[in-house]
């Protein structure tokens, strides 16, 4: 009966023992992912409050260019409103009225092209601010390429 | 009758072991499972950390690495133009953020008097 207990004992010991051993080797597997989700955490809550300034930059973006279009086409209306006062003025005599007729045409070409030019720019100047806002997917895949000689690895498990 | 008791002791000793070793490796296999499912995640979102061991050689003598993973978030408590520049510049804030950090961990060594280098690294 001796070698039977004695037996039985040293199973329970071995089998204890490599519980031990896994319960180990578990909580090391349990720390490490804990320390990668925490990293990833990290990392996801920054890219969104980046993502949030993004959209609120863009939005601010969007606003001042309409409102400078907006503005600058008011502008153009009252402007050329206003210059066609003293054009059908002189229009309206016949000693000036040629001269008038070629000063009219040569002022609203010149306006017209300036206030074009703005718009131009604005729209030029928006669409570059956007391209610059807009979120890049590769940004993430920069984070690896801004640190030469370090590369991102699969974490070892 | 006394060593049939002892018998029955170790025996359901051994039983409770042996479930032991087998709840356990159940375990194991959940975590590395999901270790599995994170990894493919930090994969597609393009975040794995970065290999420090690539920049030591065998051999070499430990170090500590840093990786501020809250540039943006640290520098807008600062000012609060550093988010609309770290959107647009990132890497302007992540320098201004390193920088910073590498002047107050020197410090702070100093008090507690650790005679360590710090440097960055990538900042070029």
């Amino acid at each position: 009966m001796a070698w039977l207990e004695a037996g039985l004992l040293a199973l329970s010991c071995a089998l204890l023992a490599l519980a031990t051993r896994q319960s180990f080797r578990l909580s090391q597997q349990l720390r490490h992912a804990s320390s990668s989700m925490r990293r990833s955490g990290a990392v996801l809550v920054e890219t969104q409050g980046m993502l949030r300034i993004q959209q609120q930059l863009t939005q601010v973006q969007r606003l001042t260019e309409t409102t400078i279009d907006t503005g600058t086409r008011a502008v153009q209306s009252v402007h050329l409103g206003i210059a066609s006062i003293p054009f059908d003025l002189l229009e309206s005599y016949p000693a000036t009225r040629d001269a008038a007729r070629v000063v009219r045409r040569t002022h609203d070409f010149i306006a017209g092209a300036v206030y074009g030019t703005i718009t131009g720019i604005n729209r030029k100047v928006g669409a570059a601010a956007r391209g610059t806002l807009t979120p890049r997917t590769e940004d993430a895949a920069d984070r690896s390429a801004r640190d030469p000689g370090v590369d991102r690895k699969t974490p070892k498990t | 009758m006394g060593a049939w008791m002892i018998v029955a002791t170790l025996l359901a000793m051994v039983t409770v072991a042996a479930w032991l070793v087998w709840r356990l490796r159940q375990l194991q296999g959940l975590v590395a499972t999901l270790e599995q499912d994170h990894r493919r995640l930090t994969e597609a979102w393009k975040m794995l950390p970065p290999d420090s061991s690539a920049l030591l050689p065998k051999g070499t003598a430990p170090l500590i690495s840093i990786e501020i993973l809250n540039p943006v978030e640290l520098a807008s408590k600062e000012s609060r133009f550093a988010a609309p520049l770290g959107v647009v510049a990132p890497s302007v804030i992540r320098r201004l953020v390193y920088e910073r950090t590498v002047a107050m961990l020197q410090d702070e060594l100093i008090k507690y008097g650790v005679q360590a280098e710090v440097r960055t690294h990538g900042m070029a």
